[in-house]
């Protein structure tokens, strides 16, 4: 029972680390015009966030080592919604810039611990459904970014994409024992042994 | 340096000076520039006040290293970095057993600030927090986040989003604190958790009651829009010296702590300050809400005065008794809802809680025992904060941003005129007029720059500065040695009397002066006198609460001080001036009313607590007695003040309710008798019966009467009585309270007889005077609904209608009827406790009903709110205005940022302004103005092609707006 509304858990984080990543080219227009930033800050926002994702994941073998998953995926998911938060307030482009890096190094942190996470204790099968419940974030970000741009404005739409991200926590955080520790759940252990590459 | 007449203990006569650290004041220094070129541009770059914060907050930690205070004790110093152990035995859960010492000074029960001794405190030097810092930082800024998003207004169903996120990321900060308390003082932390600490339940209550709907409602008029108006002023004229705003023009009338307070708040948390733009949000989607910042400071200022007041009830009676001290303060109408006005009276009110709370502990203190220190590693040294640090830091943080701002007064950095980043270095000069190029509106005085009255290079700000500058370093020198737990209480308690008085003047001063001189005598402590610390309260009296009026004065000269300290404070004394009683009794009853009313469901309780002389139970002549005298002078001063005062309004007798919440606490306090339920889930269950018993025992007694608890009245009623309903709950909220004796079984069988008797004396005298005020909150008296006389504890017009469409009588109703039963039901020695807790428990239910249904519903009819928002709503756009028509309230300026041209009686204006608008072409403007005066108004616009109300009586039985197509 605990492993599978464990294994909720993880698709519904799964579908949040999708909510931000497909909304920063939807909201960009409206924050340039907004901020004064020129088309190509884009490209530089994207870049920082990139490159501290990419830094964090290299980083994750270590971390995940000293915290565990759950508390990673957890710090991660709170890290990335203030991220978010903070691009909801930002006062000018280089507080883009700046956000970029928690986000990055958020973004970069949990999708690393989720997929350890995953490959230890469920089946590729999963592993397939839990990449589509990320798709399916990642087409909802921008739905959501864009409805917001109606009605209130890019700033509500990452203030809603950050309510969103915590809510995500929220749930981590008061499911952390559900999390196995050392040896993988009976279920997810059998499921694991008869996980085939594909 | 000792301080005060006696001179301090031989080893603070012996001790030597600290060791001076030079590059620390290059540090500090360093800092103030930072916070300088913060302060002094000619704009708003967005970024001044968190950098000025930055440069206050780096500057004051060097000065206090750089005076050498963080070095270790300073009348313990022998080279080293070694803290002295502390002498004092835990702060008891239970009362205290009033021991005298040799020298004739009461036992060391107190606790000074931030001090947690325990047995088996950690006395080695600790490694620096700085994870614990970061996840306070992490906290801090998820609580910043929270709330510059609900004043933004941009989250998804933006109340109940804000009122979960904001709560919840507070408490996270104060549990953050708590770790990196934990850290310092790890003994103290292991012998009690966070969850055993009385403290933080007080906290997570009142934070819990008072900050989810802190800012889902309107501004109420006219108190809390005067004063953010005038604080919105400040920001966009970018003057925190000269006050202005619309209708008085220049305003002299209060001191400034509440506007500077509001003016951080609307800065920091990102309210839209310039004309137009306070509302405006609401035409794009979003909801802003400037109410979370404009009351913000008050909550806090409420929090920490209930804080410290527990703190000083505990030093005296233990920390049950201090927990529902707070608890009991917290919980009656005056406080909450002063709490949820950013009125200026909470600014000045909390403090003198704080002050009180302190003195408590202060004069509980054995003289010569020391403060505790924590020490810490940081590289190679060991510093030692103390209580004396949050003293000293408090104050610097305080000051400082004065004196830096005086300082720009004179040396101005240029962004908005050429040559641009260039320093320009000027006389004093102060705007008149609406900032934010708003210049120019009827109704408005016109802009002009004006120079102060006193010139002269003594007369400049940068020159009064450094007068201040040098009165400061003084004060720190006379203190940077002092350790003792007395005398930081002293100290603390003057720095919270001084912002006291910066919120509201000479009651600020008065009250505690009073009492504690009383005190004194009444007592036979003269001996205290040298122990007061009164040459440092001199000192900080002058340099907190004079920058400001000293160089008011020099600005505007005698005006100024006749406004304020003549018309605002002594003729408001001593001459009937400018209040809404015409008619009403102003007598010794006025304020007995009020604060029946103030202080349900405690109101008898309170009278009882007052008038008794319970609590004998430490030996005669111990502190605890004498504290509750203490109490009671308090109380005295404050009800006799403002009586004699020939000004009344009924908010004014707010600083009377912390005493009164005390000693209705020690009454509480013994009903609840000796011991608690036993560890684990007992506690919890016993906690969430008897929640759940007295909400269900309201429950049915409001379904017996109406079905409706949002109060609303729909066709005519609230609801018809729902008895099945009302038989339910009744049934459960008896088998939960008959639950309760099982969940905690008596077990003080040695009880004493006498405080027995005092106790049901007190319970049956209580019962009835509390049924009279819940007689008067019910029912229609004078032709007076009894529900607004919860309004009335702090509106000002007490004149106005009740709105036909809120009926909360069966609410009340309930609420006295179950308040005095369980009054009663005190009186039985069997039921005592439960009773007494169920009481607990319908105060918190009380509170969390009055400021989420009751206020919420209400408020609406007494703000502007609506009426503005539904202006951005539907205008097309700048080009239709929007005017006040005979409107002389104050939500009008404030949620249009004054971009609105107001016509309080001249009908020849008005009517040659629209006409005016008509030549411009203008086919469209909107009119705020009062239903009863829509009338007058078709009368003075004469023939339109329509004219639309766009709000009912039913919305807002007062303001109206009507769009009219010219």
């Amino acid at each position: 029972m605990a492993a599978t509304l464990l294994l909720a858990i993880v698709y519904v984080a799964f579908v949040g680390l999708g909510l931000a990543d497909g909304a920063f080219g939807v909201a960009w227009p409206a924050m340039r015009a907004e901020l004064g930033a020129p088309l190509a800050a884009a490209g530089a926002v994207s870049l920082v966030a990139g490159a501290c994702s990419t830094a964090s994941s290299v980083a994750s073998g270590r971390v995940l080592g000293r915290l565990g998953t759950p508390r990673l995926v957890v710090l991660s998911f709170a890290l990335t919604s203030l991220a978010l938060a903070g691009f909801a307030l930002a006062p000018a482009p280089v507080a883009l810039l700046l956000l970029a890096v928690p986000l990055g190094l958020g973004g970069g942190a949990v999708d690393a611990g989720l997929n350890h996470h995953v490959a230890r204790f469920y089946s590729s099968r999963h592993m397939n459904w839990l990449h589509c419940a990320w798709g399916l974030g990642a087409a909802l970000g921008p739905l959501i970014l864009a409805a917001r741009l109606a009605n209130g404005g890019w700033r509500a739409g990452y203030a809603t994409l950050s309510l969103a991200q915590l809510g995500v926590t929220a749930i981590l955080l008061a499911t952390l024992r559900l999390w196995p520790r050392e040896a993988p759940p009976a279920r997810a252990a059998a499921a694991a042994s008869q996980a085939r590459p594909w | 340096m000792p301080t005060g007449a006696e001179g301090g203990s031989a080893a603070a006569k012996q001790a030597a000076p600290p060791r001076l650290r030079p590059l620390a004041f290059v540090v500090a220094a360093a800092g103030l520039v930072l916070a300088f070129l913060a302060v002094a541009p000619d704009q708003d770059l967005g970024w001044n006040l968190p950098v000025a914060i930055l440069g206050y907050l780096l500057a004051t930690i060097a000065i206090l290293d750089g005076l050498g205070t963080l070095d270790g004790d300073p009348t313990a110093r022998d080279g080293g970095a070694v803290p002295a152990p502390d002498p004092s035995p835990p702060l008891p859960d239970t009362p205290a057993t009033g021991r005298r010492d040799a020298t004739g000074a009461e036992p060391a029960v107190a606790a000074d600030v931030g001090r947690s001794a325990e047995p088996g405190a950690d006395e080695a030097p600790v490694p620096f927090p700085w994870l614990r810092l970061i996840e306070l930082a992490s906290a801090g800024a998820g609580c910043f986040a929270a709330l510059r998003l609900a004043v933004m207004g941009a989250l998804p169903w933006p109340r109940l989003s804000a009122a979960l996120l904001v709560t919840s990321t507070f408490l996270w900060v104060v549990v953050a604190v708590f770790r990196v308390a934990a850290m310092l003082a790890p003994g103290a932390a292991r012998a009690r958790p966070l969850l055993r600490r009385h403290g933080f339940w007080l906290i997570a209550i009142i934070s819990g009651l008072y900050l989810p709907r802190l800012g889902s409602f309107t501004l109420v008029d006219p108190w809390e829009t005067h004063y953010g108006e005038v604080a919105r002023e400040m920001l966009v004229r970018g003057d925190w010296i000269t006050l202005w705003w619309a209708q008085d023009g220049l305003f002299f009338s209060k001191p400034p702590l509440d506007f500077w307070l509001q003016g951080i708040a609307f800065s920091l948390l990102g309210v839209q300050t310039a004309p137009d733009r306070v509302l405006e949000g609401v035409a794009r989607g979003l909801e802003p809400g400037p109410e979370w910042a404009a009351r913000f400071p008050g909550f806090l200022a409420a929090l920490l005065g209930a804080y410290l007041l527990y703190r000083g009830v505990a030093s005296a009676w233990g920390r049950r008794a201090g927990l529902i001290a707070g608890l009991l303060l917290a919980t009656m109408p005056y406080w909450f809802f002063l709490a949820r006005q950013s009125m200026t009276d909470m600014p000045y009110a909390a403090p003198l809680a704080a002050s009180l709370g302190l003195c408590l502990i202060g004069f509980g203190t054995e003289p010569e025992a020391r403060a505790r220190l924590y020490p810490i590693r940081l590289g190679t040294r060991v510093i030692t904060p103390s209580a004396y640090h949050l003293f000293a830091g408090a104050l610097l943080m305080v000051v400082l941003p004065q004196l830096v701002y005086l300082a720009s007064r004179n040396l101005t950095w240029l962004f908005a005129t050429e040559p641009r980043l260039f320093f320009r270095l000027h006389p004093d000069a102060f705007l008149v007029g609406s900032g934010g190029h708003n210049c120019g509106l009827p109704g408005n005085q016109a802009c002009a720059l004006l120079w102060p009255r006193s010139e002269g290079i003594l007369a400049q700000p940068a020159v009064t500065a450094l007068g201040f500058a040098a009165l400061t370093g003084l004060l720190l020198a006379a203190t940077r040695n002092e350790r003792r737990r007395q005398r930081l209480a002293f100290l603390g308690a003057w720095l919270v009397v001084a912002l006291s008085v910066l919120g509201k003047g000479a009651p600020g001063l008065v009250i505690p002066l009073f009492t504690i001189a009383c005190f004194l005598l009444a007592s036979g402590r003269l001996r205290d006198l040298d122990r007061l610390e009164l040459a440092p309260l001199v000192l900080i009296l002058a340099v907190v609460v004079l920058p400001w009026f000293v160089q008011s004065y020099l600005r505007h000269g005698w005006p100024f001080l006749d406004r304020l300290l003549f018309h605002d404070m002594y003729k408001r004394a001593f001459v009937h001036v400018h209040d809404t009683n015409a008619g009403a009794d102003t007598s010794l009853r006025y304020y007995v009313a009020q604060l029946g009313y103030g202080t349900f469901p405690w109101s008898g309780l309170a009278a009882l607590g007052l008038v008794s002389g319970l609590r004998a139970r430490p030996a005669d002549g111990a502190w605890p007695p004498q504290a509750a005298a203490l109490l009671r002078l308090w109380f005295v001063t404050a009800f006799s003040l403002f009586t004699v005062s020939l000004t009344k309004f009924h908010h004014y007798a707010l600083p009377a309710t912390p005493p009164l919440a005390a000693l209705a606490a020690l009454v509480v306090d013994r009903a609840l008798g000796d011991g608690r339920p036993r560890a684990g889930w007992r506690r919890i269950a016993y906690g969430a019966a008897a929640l759940g018993a007295a909400t269900a025992l309201l429950g049915a007694i409001h379904y017996a009467r109406a079905s409706r608890l949002d109060g609303l009245v729909v066709e005519g009623s609230p609801g018809a009585p729902c008895w099945p309903v009302a038989t339910a709950a009744f049934a459960l909220g008896l088998g939960l309270a008959f639950a309760l004796p099982r969940l905690w079984p008596r077990a003080d069988a040695a009880r004493d007889p006498s405080e027995d008797a005092a106790l049901a004396a007190i319970a049956l005298l209580a019962c009835p005077l509390l049924a009279l005020v819940g007689r008067d909150l019910v029912a229609t008296i004078g032709g007076l609904p009894g529900p607004t006389r919860l309004m009335h504890l702090f509106i000002y017009n007490y004149e106005r209608p009740w709105p036909p469409t809120l009926d909360f009588a069966p609410a009340l109703l309930a609420f006295t009827v179950v308040a005095t039963v369980l009054t009663g039901l005190l009186i039985v020695p069997a039921a005592r406790r439960h009773a007494a807790t169920l009481l607990l428990a319908v105060g918190v239910l009380f509170t969390a009903w009055s400021v989420n249904v009751y206020l919420v519903a209400a408020a609406p009819h007494w703000g502007q709110r609506e009426t503005i928002a539904t202006y951005y709503r539907r205008r097309q756009g700048p080009e239709e205005p929007i005017l006040a028509y005979q409107l002389n309230w104050k939500g009008e300026n404030f949620y249009t940022g004054n971009r609105i041209a107001v016509f309080v009686s001249d009908s020849d204006a008005f009517k040659a302004h629209v006409a005016a608008l008509r030549e411009r072409g203008r086919r469209v403007i909107f009119v705020a103005t009062e239903h009863r005066r829509v009338k007058n108004l078709e009368r003075d616009l004469g023939p339109v092609r329509r004219l639309e109300r766009l709000i009912s009586p039913a919305q807002n039985n007062k303001f109206a707006l009507v769009r009219v197509e010219l």
